[in-house]
């Protein structure tokens, strides 16, 4: 297949930062108020997204750094000058099957919340496949496409978004907020770790620093890039609770889309607010996996320098469809997503440390700085 | 050949995936559900079971004519069908089949559950559970309960609106103007109320054939799971004004032995809980009215200097009158915790709240033991546009 012509290779650092936010708002911002609000009392649990957020940002800086240092080089170059070739192709290989894990998780739960809320009789597995199929077309394109596909989704999904919150405000009731720090520090470390797991996919920085053309000014533009989630999900977070009040947050499976559904403006088409939300949650969902996709490519075909991208598209979407119908039911979906949010967090922040580190030790990279 | 083969093939992929949708049902074979009634059927207890009747109220389009049209030619807006069994899913799937519609429930608006279901222990929650559960009923769906059977209400002849469920759905938006008649509880607040075992109030009606009436409210008790008493209008009154709500309306007090009538245009309330042990629970109530007097069957000139400090002393006392009387019967006759006090506690004082949570209306009771004072603090602004209506002269 020809590839996009007029589609230049390079990103600016803009679109890097719009690529954070459009890469963790995804399935997760559904049920995140619940499962944040189950470990916390009151509204104690923006207080641990935020140092989930805070630690995060911190991360994306350090990648964003450690990428930077080796300008226009992909990860898997600068990794084999830090690490030595071989364990450079085993992280390589290990963040390829997380982003395919993570995309084929979000390949599943984008078909089942939608065939819960939407298609009653459509199987999930048609859902599922038509999503992939969509995706595939994205994938199979060019790479520049993707990073203006997000600069276009991006705004209109914050402004739906914001929307939901605005509308809402009628239903608020502030006091609902109290009592407030109440949670015990095992509660808040919980709230913590499950807070984490919500912003995933940020190691995307580590692969996509290599087109960025000014690489010295990505480190600042990624931590305002990965500020927005963040900001929206303490935002979304506190108003389910002053609208819901912190007992039923906890027990709603999708409190975000009730939060949608509770609207009910004047003029009977704001009353179905919720097909719009869904809409703009999918298009969310959409860039995710596309990217999740795209990086999954992009780290197999540095370590297999032979394989054409259209092979692997063509081999690895079967393989990404078989295992997003792997869960049977909608707890084992949760248990899927748990594992691999823990094992992608733990082995993404200790990857980017020890890469950082041994490159200090080893003096790496720091040529590079110079003659910039 | 192969690329013509893969077009044709893609083709037709897109035609199947595209073409049309699992899930399309026309919007005339919908059956829109508006109204929903849950009474106890006759045959009452069956197999350790309870057999319930529900009723639905579905919208019939070609009887909801715009009046200009005067088309509707009598046919009615409505339908109301109604099936019995255990399950309310079940009976719902149940109805399904004897219309040739798809129920939809989206658009369904009030649910109306007699005073016989709401006073079994449990029954009451396990209803509301199918409409908390379902992803089409939305949380705001308004919950009050019947006195005697909730069918009869569905089969209101309002003369002014065709369907009664969008009429009863009306009265209750509109019923924040008035005393004594509350705002309606929605589904979401019941899903609270439940979570936390608190107990809360719903309002409850009857009808008379043609129109709605207000008869009070109904105090569900969190930890009995059952309705287990009820409110006249009075203690309504009491009730609102305590917890805050926005109450308008007349409240009509003596003075000089004549009656008058005060218009509150304005309340809230405050409340203040001083705890240092569970056994010394203080709970001071502050309600603030504005408002003006609209009526008066005795000669009142408020510039007359004093008056309006009489006036507002009498409005005062009549209206902590009313909050004391709620307020005991609450604690004494009533015995639950229909003010929320209990969530008061949780927000502001924690740790007492975690002691005290599993004894509050219920076991130990510390709710009937607390000492609740009302403070009302009244203010008249005007007098309606003259200062005397009538020659004193007459009068005396």
């Amino acid at each position: 297949m020809k590839s996009f012509k007029n589609g230049d290779e390079k990103i600016s650092v803009n679109e890097l930062m719009i690529a954070i936010p459009s890469m963790v708002i995804g399935v997760g911002i559904l049920s995140l108020p619940r499962v944040i609000a189950v470990e916390t009392i009151g509204s104690d649990g923006w207080i641990a997204l935020a140092i989930a957020g805070i630690a995060t940002v911190l991360m994306v800086w350090l990648m964003a750094k450690l990428a930077a240092s080796f300008p226009h080089q992909p990860f898997f170059s600068y990794a084999s000058l830090i690490v030595s070739k071989p364990v450079a192709k085993v992280m390589t290989f290990i963040f390829a099957i997380l982003f395919i894990g993570v995309a084929a998780y979000d390949i599943r739960v984008l078909g089942h919340t939608s065939q819960q809320y939407l298609f009653d009789h459509t199987p999930v597995e048609v859902v599922s496949l038509s999503f992939l199929l969509v995706v595939v077309y994205a994938v199979a394109g060019s790479r520049a496409g993707l990073f203006r596909l997000n600069m276009l989704f991006l705004p209109l999904i914050i402004f739906i978004l914001l929307f939901v919150l605005v509308v809402n405000l009628k239903w608020i009731d502030v006091s609902n907020l109290l009592p407030v720090f109440k949670t015990d520090i095992k509660g808040y470390l919980k709230a913590v770790h499950t807070s984490s797991l919500s912003y995933i996919g940020i190691s995307i920085v580590l692969f996509y620093m290599a087109f960025v053309d000014r690489p010295h000014k990505a480190p600042k533009a990624a931590m305002i890039g990965m500020s927005i989630p963040i900001i929206l999900y303490i935002l979304g977070y506190l108003f389910c609770i002053m609208v819901f009040g912190h007992a039923a947050t906890s027990h709603l499976l999708f409190p975000t889309i009730d939060l949608a559904k509770r609207v009910e403006l004047p003029g009977a088409i704001l009353e179905r607010i919720e097909a719009v939300f869904f809409v703009v949650w999918t298009m969310g969902v959409f860039t995710t996996t596309v990217m999740a996709f795209d990086i999954a490519i992009l780290a197999l075909r540095s370590v297999f320098k032979r394989i054409k991208k259209m092979t692997l598209v063509l081999f690895l979407s079967p393989t990404m469809y078989y295992l997003s119908m792997v869960p049977n039911d909608s707890s084992q979906i949760t248990i899927f997503g748990d594992i691999l949010g823990n094992i992608t967090v733990i082995f993404s922040f200790t990857t980017t440390i020890v890469l950082i580190v041994i490159a200090k030790i080893r003096g790496v990279g720091s040529n590079d700085k110079k003659t910039k | 050949m192969t690329k013509r083969l893969s077009r044709v093939m893609g083709s037709f992929l897109v035609l199947i995936l595209l073409s049309s949708c699992w899930d399309a049902v026309n919007i005339e074979e919908r059956g829109f559900i508006i109204g929903m009634a849950i009474d106890l059927s006759e045959d009452g207890k069956k197999d350790g079971e309870y057999q319930l009747t529900l009723t639905n109220q579905f919208a019939v389009p070609p009887g909801l004519g715009t009046p200009s049209q005067g088309g509707s030619g009598g046919d009615k807006g409505f339908m109301n069908i109604s099936s019995s069994g255990t399950s309310l899913y079940a009976i719902a799937q149940d109805l399904a089949n004897q219309t040739n519609k798809m129920p939809f429930f989206e658009h369904l608006k009030v649910v109306i559950v007699s005073e016989e279901v709401a006073a079994i222990p449990e029954l009451f929650a396990n209803v509301m559970d199918v409409f908390i559960r379902n992803r089409d009923t939305r949380r705001g769906i308004k919950v009050i309960i019947a006195k005697g059977k909730a069918m009869d209400i569905l089969n209101i002849q309002p003369e002014n609106e065709q369907v009664p469920a969008r009429y009863i759905n009306k009265i209750l938006e509109n019923s924040l103007s008035k005393t004594g008649e509350m705002k309606p509880v929605k589904v979401g607040d019941i899903h609270e109320f439940l979570l936390l075992r608190n107990s809360f109030v719903l309002s409850e009606v009857s009808s008379d054939g043609t129109k709605l009436h207000f008869e009070g409210g109904s105090v569900y008790k969190g930890s009995d799971n059952k309705v287990i008493g009820s409110l006249n209008k009075q203690d309504m009154l009491g009730y609102e004004l305590i917890t805050g709500q926005a109450v308008q309306g007349p409240i009509v007090f003596t003075y000089k032995d004549k009656l008058t009538a005060y218009s509150i245009r304005e309340a809230n309330s405050k409340v203040k809980i001083k705890v240092t042990d569970p056994e010394n629970i203080d709970i001071h109530v502050t309600i603030k009215l504005e408002g003006e007097i609209q009526e008066t069957f005795g000669k009142v000139i408020i510039q007359d200097k004093g008056v309006i400090q009489a006036l507002e002393k009498e409005i005062s006392n009549k209206v902590t009158e009313i909050a004391n009387q709620s307020i005991e019967k609450a604690q004494q006759e009533i015995g639950a915790d229909i003010f929320n006090f209990s969530e008061n506690l949780h927000r502001h004082h924690y740790k007492i709240w975690k002691k005290i949570n599993q004894d509050w209306d219920h076991g130990e009771n510390y709710f009937s033991k607390s000492n609740i004072n009302v403070t009302v603090k009244t203010e008249v602004r005007s007098d309606g546009v003259v200062d005397e209506s009538k020659n004193k002269t007459i009068e005396e």
